[in-house]
């Protein structure tokens, strides 16, 4: 009887550990593929904005692409050099917004 | 101060070829004379960084307008890596030594001419330098810059056409 019992909590326990493992991977497979569909999702938008400059000039694309605002620090000399790209990024660390993404 | 157009581009190239200007386009800039769809504020210029293309750089630019004082154009002759250039018809950047690219020799085997004006350094450079400068903004369009690139060779084009029918 005791040995009946033994082998019927093994299995119980086996078959737990064998759902969890279900679970467990279950949750990655899924949450891995919502990634790649997120992804295939923005190569598909992507290439769809691509065909679309495609179809235009090249005329007409730099006419709308190149845009023109105020940049913060950045455009307040009419004239700035560096002897080194290091000392560039080391004003820019030092001197522009972090906003502005050239840190 | 006007926003770059392709007016001036060409304006550009048409000044730096009579000069005899060693240049290629690059950033984000360059890439759109590829076709990649993004906006970008300036245009990017990667010139050959000598005494001579120096001397050259800042006569062109003094014709296309841009105000040079005497000092500012001993550095471009004597060498700089990095110059801004606020002062004449749209901003323009010159990058002498862009990260992620040996040299200009280098990158200039690599390049092509768009529309039989524009040198541009070649999309593997460009995206090279934005890998190999790593700021915010370079990391936040490689990957839609890369997917460009890998969009033009899955078509087998070195760029988008630049006058489709």
């Amino acid at each position: 009887m005791s040995a009946l019992l033994t082998s019927h909590r093994r299995r119980t326990q086996d078959l737990l550990f064998f759902l969890l493992q279900v679970i467990f991977w279950g949750i990655r497979i899924i949450k891995g593929k919502i990634n790649v569909k997120a992804e295939s999702k923005q190569l598909k938008e992507w290439e769809r904005e691509f065909d679309a400059a495609a179809r235009n000039s090249l005329l007409d694309r730099m006419e709308y692409l190149f845009i023109n605002t105020y940049k913060l620090e950045l455009d307040n000399s009419k004239f700035r050099s560096f002897d080194s790209i290091e000392e560039y990024r080391e004003w820019c660390r030092k001197n522009l917004p972090e906003y502005l993404g050239y840190r | 101060m006007q926003v770059f157009s392709y007016k001036q581009g060409e304006r550009l190239a048409e000044v730096f070829n009579r000069w005899g200007v060693e240049y290629l386009f690059i950033g984000k800039s360059g890439a759109v004379f590829y076709g990649y769809p993004d906006t970008t504020q300036d245009a990017d210029i990667f010139p050959a960084k000598t005494p001579e293309n120096g001397r050259k750089l800042a006569a062109a630019l003094r014709e296309l307008g841009y105000e040079l004082t005497l000092d500012n154009e001993n550095e471009l002759i004597a060498g700089k890596d990095f110059v801004q250039l606020r002062s004449g018809p749209f901003d323009l950047d010159l990058v002498f030594a862009p990260d992620g690219i040996e040299t200009f020799i280098a990158a200039k085997a690599r390049s092509i001419i768009i529309d039989n004006r524009f040198p541009v350094a070649s999309l593997d450079d460009i995206i090279a330098s934005k890998r190999a400068a790593n700021r915010q903004k370079d990391r936040e369009s490689l990957p839609r810059l890369e997917a460009f690139r890998d969009y033009l060779r899955s078509r087998n084009l070195t760029a988008l056409p630049t006058n489709p029918l």
